[in-house]
C-alpha cells in the first residue's frame, strides 16, 4: 500500500481535474429524465383507462347475450333467440382474448416497475 | 443529505435529479473519459449511466457510499460502449520509468501542464487511466477501487503499480517529443 502512495503524482492528476464540456449537459438530462417520467406515467394511465373499457366491454357484452333472447325481435330475418348461443360464443371468445392480452401487459408492466 | 435526495428521485421530483446531475456530472465525465478517450462519447456515456442510475435508484441500498454505486455504473457503461466501439487497447508498451522529469515540467504553465497530463492519461490504456483517476484523483481506497472495478485485489495493486510507471514513461516521452518540437 505504501508504494502506491505518491504525492507527487496525486498532486499532478488534481492539476489535471476535468469538468463536463457541455455547457447544456444539465439541461439536456432533465429533459430526458422527464420524458422518461411522462413516458411511465402515460403507459400506467393507458393501462388503466384499457382495464376500464374491458370491464364496460363485458359487462355490456354479456348483457347483451343474455337479454338478447328475451327480446321478440328479428334481426335480418332471424328470431334473436336463435342468435343466444352464437353471440354467446362470440362475446366469451373476446372476452378471454381481451383478457388475456390485459392480464400479460399488466404483469409485464410490474415487472419493468419493479425493475426500476 | 444524499438520502434525502434520493427518496426525491425515487418519489419522481425533478429537483432530486438535478441536484444528482449537478454534484455528479464532472466526476461522472472525468471517469468515462478515462475509459473511452473522447469527449463526445465520455457524454453519451454519462447520459446513460445518470438514466441507468436513475432508473435504479430504488435498489440502492445505501450498503456502500452513492459515489461508489454510481461509479460502478458509469465504470461498467464506459466498458461496454468500448466494446462496441471496439477501442479496446489493455496493454500500453511505453519503456517503464518510475519518476518525471520535473525541469520539464516545472518550465510549463499550468494550462500546458494540464493538457500533458490530459493527453498522457489518454494514451493510457483504459484500465490504467481508470485506476489512476480512480485512486489518485477520487481518493477511492483499494477496496472502493475493487468494488468499482470488480477487479481483484492484487489485480487492484498491480494494474495501479503499472500505471503510476505507464503514467510517468508516457508523460516523460511526451515532454521530450514536445521539446523536440519547439527546438
Amino acid at each position: 500500500m505504501d508504494e502506491l502512495k505518491d504525492k507527487h503524482l496525486k498532486s499532478l492528476l488534481k492539476e489535471s481535474k476535468v469538468e463536463m464540456p457541455f455547457s447544456d449537459f444539465e439541461s439536456k438530462m432533465i429533459s430526458r429524465v422527464n420524458s422518461e417520467l411522462n413516458g411511465k406515467r402515460t403507459i400506467i394511465k393507458n393501462l388503466r383507462l384499457s382495464w376500464f373499457f374491458f370491464f364496460i366491454g363485458s359487462v355490456f357484452g354479456l348483457g347483451i347475450s343474455l337479454t338478447l333472447p328475451l327480446l321478440n325481435l328479428e334481426l335480418g330475418g332471424i328470431e334473436t333467440h336463435h342468435l343466444k348461443y352464437p353471440v354467446m360464443i362470440l362475446v366469451l371468445f373476446v372476452i378471454i382474448w381481451q383478457l388475456d392480452e390485459m392480464v400479460r401487459l399488466t404483469i409485464r408492466q410490474r415487472k419493468e416497475k419493479r425493475m426500476y | 443529505m444524499e438520502e434525502l435526495y434520493i427518496k426525491k428521485v425515487i418519489e419522481g421530483d425533478e429537483q432530486g435529479y438535478r441536484y444528482f446531475i449537478r454534484r455528479y456530472q464532472d466526476m461522472a465525465f472525468s471517469i468515462a473519459v478515462s475509459v473511452v478517450k473522447n469527449e463526445f462519447l465520455a457524454e453519451e456515456v454519462c447520459q446513460e449511466a445518470f438514466m441507468k442510475a436513475f432508473e435504479k435508484m430504488k435498489s440502492f441500498k445505501g450498503q456502500s457510499k452513492f459515489s461508489t454505486w454510481f461509479y460502478r455504473i458509469i465504470v461498467n457503461i464506459a466498458f461496454r460502449r468500448l466494446d462496441k466501439e471496439k477501442k479496446w487497447k489493455n496493454e500500453s508498451l511505453v519503456t517503464v520509468e518510475s519518476s518525471v522529469d520535473e525541469d520539464n515540467l516545472d518550465a510549463l504553465e499550468s494550462d500546458e501542464r494540464k493538457y500533458f497530463i490530459n493527453e498522457t492519461l489518454k494514451r493510457m490504456s483504459p484500465n490504467e487511466s481508470l485506476a489512476l483517476r480512480l485512486f489518485y484523483l477520487e481518493e477511492l481506497s483499494l477496496k472502493e477501487v475493487k468494488d468499482v472495478t470488480g477487479w481483484s485485489s492484487s489485480k487492484v495493486k498491480v494494474v495501479i503499480h503499472r500505471a503510476r510507471k505507464s503514467f510517468y514513461s508516457h508523460l516523460n516521452a511526451l515532454l521530450k517529443s514536445e521539446s523536440r518540437l519547439i527546438i
